[in-house]
């Protein structure tokens, strides 16, 4: 039982986190949601 | 302490910056790779001092006077930044241009030091520069560098910080007291005259001048490219590529992660939904578009390597007498083979195009080449519905540039635009490309494609999962047609229909596609673990019931052509500079994916199978009014083309 509530707590911790920062990051624009960021030489801050 | 990075195009700066500081700036081997400062710390071994040293990486420039926009950001950095020292990367090939820059930039009272970059090419050439006599005549540090075999760093970071410690400039060299460009340039050649010794007359040809008398070739120039093309993508999705994606697909993610993570949960005594959330839906997802990193890891290594060979900049070349006619330069080139890894730096490597007009046009047809995240779709229905044939991926890759073609004469009817820029490129000698560059260039691909896959790809299917397995009442469904996907899907399916794509699963996967292109193959996954025994990937799977060959080839097509991911649409937005225009890019590449996918399924139905596909007289009226609609549009941009022309 308590297995389950921390498995299913972390999972929905982690979908609304990731859906959050996702779609911040999309609504910023250019960079933020870029995936190869980290790389690459068209960036902008 | 502050040292940027300046010099011509193609100079080697990103390589120079990318060993100072350790990072993984993209580099290629063309000009205008870089259109914004990039900015990193020195790594400790090479200053001996306590100095913080921060190394800012310039876009390319060859005065002072900008002619572009990323030239305009490097005369500001280095008048309004006030650095302590300029690193000036001078092209040792090239000597005659690069000097150019090097004596406006020795004249601003900032210390300089000059760094002869590609030194093992001017050995190749039997050229010698006479090191001694350059510094003389410059008054200048002059410092021989190979950046790419890493040589000459540490003795050029030791004259820097030597420089910027002391914050002395040396005294520039005297001009005329007329500074313009002509005496400028008189000046540099007679620097040329007494420090460099040439072997290798400039007039005589050399082994670049006769390749590129093949590939850069009038009329030869497009074959080879495509066949160079179709080699890259038959090895890395079909060859190679596929066979290593077969067994990931197979064995790891068919077998053993799963078999492994439902004995572990099992053990823990997790709920059996839970445990379906995890295995079938996150798992399942994650493990769908995991399966083909390998071809994907290929096929930008292959692409690394020919940026790095120079071959690029030649496609550019080749590629611009076509642009030209659609009102687009070679220039619009670049953006398209750097959205070939992701569509967001694609799209905003359009700012390295003055005219606003050509650079919205590249902008909104940057998205048609397909970028990384849509190769595990063109991978996984080319496995499903044309096993064994080696013209699928490249015939997308075609079809992309045909769209692209035809997209932009489109764009150029119905929108007024003005004359475009000339296109001027520098083509860099041939060299032999850098194993470890390709190599580096694919793992940081492979780690966004894997981030990306654990984040956001892995909720997508999570939700997906839940949402084909739940009905809006919150009730687990035996039937997945009462679910809540399915209800999502059967909202969105009857627009569908046209294009010969029945059922809402296909509508389902085309919204989560608008999420994250991975989501199209992840959302297939989820649906077909859940609702079939057969495997997703394997010729003659459950696929087959969702598509003929034809309907498959549309539904890639419009995955392909329609709007990008929601992060690259908010790039597109930046660069647009217009709302109104971003709507109107996205209308229109709407309107390309879902015309081209319709024209394909009516057209390819009727041919091979000799009968009409579904939705054929919903899709004879969609065209019908979709050509009324462009003539009318083409209309009204006539008419105000009219009337500029009689205001002037």
């Amino acid at each position: 039982m308590v297995i389950n509530i921390v498995i299913g707590s972390v999972l929905v911790g982690y979908i609304v986190w990731t859906l959050y920062r996702f779609f911040k990051k999309s609504a910023q624009g250019k960079c933020a949601g870029c995936a190869i960021k980290d790389s690459c030489k068209a960036k902008c801050d | 302490m502050k040292i940027p990075l300046t010099g011509n195009p193609n100079a080697g700066k990103t390589t120079v910056f990318n060993t100072l500081t350790g990072q993984t700036a993209s580099v290629g081997n063309w000009s205008g790779v870089t259109v914004a400062e990039r900015v990193g710390t020195l790594r400790k071994k090479y200053h001996g001092t306590d100095h913080d040293v921060t190394i800012v990486d310039l876009p390319g420039a060859y005065s002072l006077s900008p002619y572009s926009g990323e030239e305009k950001i490097t005369r500001d950095y280095i008048l309004d930044e006030s650095p302590d020292v300029i690193i000036n990367i001078v092209d040792g090939a090239n000597l005659e241009r690069s000097l150019f820059f090097a004596t406006q930039l020795l004249e601003l009272h900032v210390p300089v030091v000059i760094a002869i970059n590609k030194s093992d090419m001017v050995k190749r050439r039997k050229n010698t520069i006479d090191l001694t006599t350059l510094s003389k005549v410059l008054n200048s540090r002059v410092v021989l560098l190979t950046a790419t075999a890493q040589m000459g760093i540490q003795a050029l970071m030791t004259e820097a910080i030597a420089l910027g410690t002391a914050k002395e400039p040396l005294t520039a060299p005297q001009l005329t007291e007329t500074h313009t460009d002509t005496t400028r340039q008189i000046f540099v050649d007679d620097i040329i005259r007494q420090s460099l010794v040439k072997e290798t007359a400039s007039s005589q040809v050399t082994l670049s001048d006769n390749i590129d008398r093949w590939i850069a070739h009038k009329w030869l120039g497009v074959p080879i490219f495509l066949l160079i093309m179709w080699l890259i993508f038959w090895f890395s999705i079909e060859g190679l590529g596929g066979y290593v994606s077969a067994y990931f697909n197979d064995v790891l993610f068919g077998e053993m992660v799963p078999h492994t993570a439902n004995r572990l949960l099992e053990s823990l005594g997790v709920h059996p939904t839970l445990q379906a959330v995890i295995v079938d839906g996150a798992i399942g997802g994650v493990g769908a578009v995991i399966g083909f990193l390998p071809l994907i890891m290929l096929l930008f290594f292959c692409l690394s390597l020919l940026e790095d060979c120079g071959y690029m900049a030649r496609v550019a070349v080749v590629m611009d007498r076509f642009f030209k006619k659609i009102g687009l330069s070679g220039k619009s080139i670049i953006p398209m083979i750097v959205g070939s890894g992701c569509s967001i730096p694609g799209v905003m490597a359009t700012r390295t195009i003055e005219d606003i007009n050509e650079r919205r046009m590249t902008t909104i047809l940057t998205p048609f080449i397909p970028c990384g995240a849509k190769l595990p779709i063109i991978a996984l229905f080319a496995s499903v519905f044309f096993p064994g044939s080696t013209w699928v991926a490249p015939s997308v890759y075609m079809l992309a540039i045909l769209m692209i073609i035809l997209g932009g004469l489109l764009l150029k009817k119905i929108f007024v635009w003005e004359a475009t820029s000339p296109f001027i490129m520098e083509l860099p000698a041939y060299k032999v490309p850098s194993l470890r560059h390709a190599t580096t260039q694919m793992l940081v691909k492979a780690k966004a494609f894997i981030y990306k896959a654990t984040t956001i790809i892995l909720v997508c299917n999570t939700l997906v999962w839940f949402t084909q397995g739940y009905s809006w009442r919150l009730t687990p469904v035996e039937d997945q047609s009462l679910s809540m996907l399915a209800g999502i899907g059967t909202v969105v399916s009857p627009i569908l229909i046209p294009l010969g794509f029945v059922g809402w699963q296909l509508a389902a996967a085309a919204i989560t596609g608008f999420i994250a292109k991975e989501n199209v193959v992840a959302t297939f996954a989820v649906l077909v673990s859940a609702g079939s025994t057969q495997a997703l990937h394997l010729p003659g799977g459950a696929l087959n019931q969702l598509f003929t060959p034809v309907t498959a080839f549309a539904f890639l097509a419009f995955n392909l052509f329609t709007p990008p991911c929601f992060a690259a649409i908010g790039a597109m937005n930046a660069e647009m500079e217009s709302r109104s225009w971003l709507w109107k890019g996205l209308a229109f590449q709407l309107g390309i994916g879902y015309m081209l996918a319709l024209v394909i399924t009516q057209v390819g139905t009727l041919l091979i199978y000799g009968k009409p596909a579904p939705g054929f007289i919903p899709a004879i009226a969609i065209t019908i009014f979709a050509i009324a609609l462009v003539l009318a549009t083409i209309q009204k941009a006539d008419n105000q083309r009219n009337v500029i022309e009689n205001a002037m």
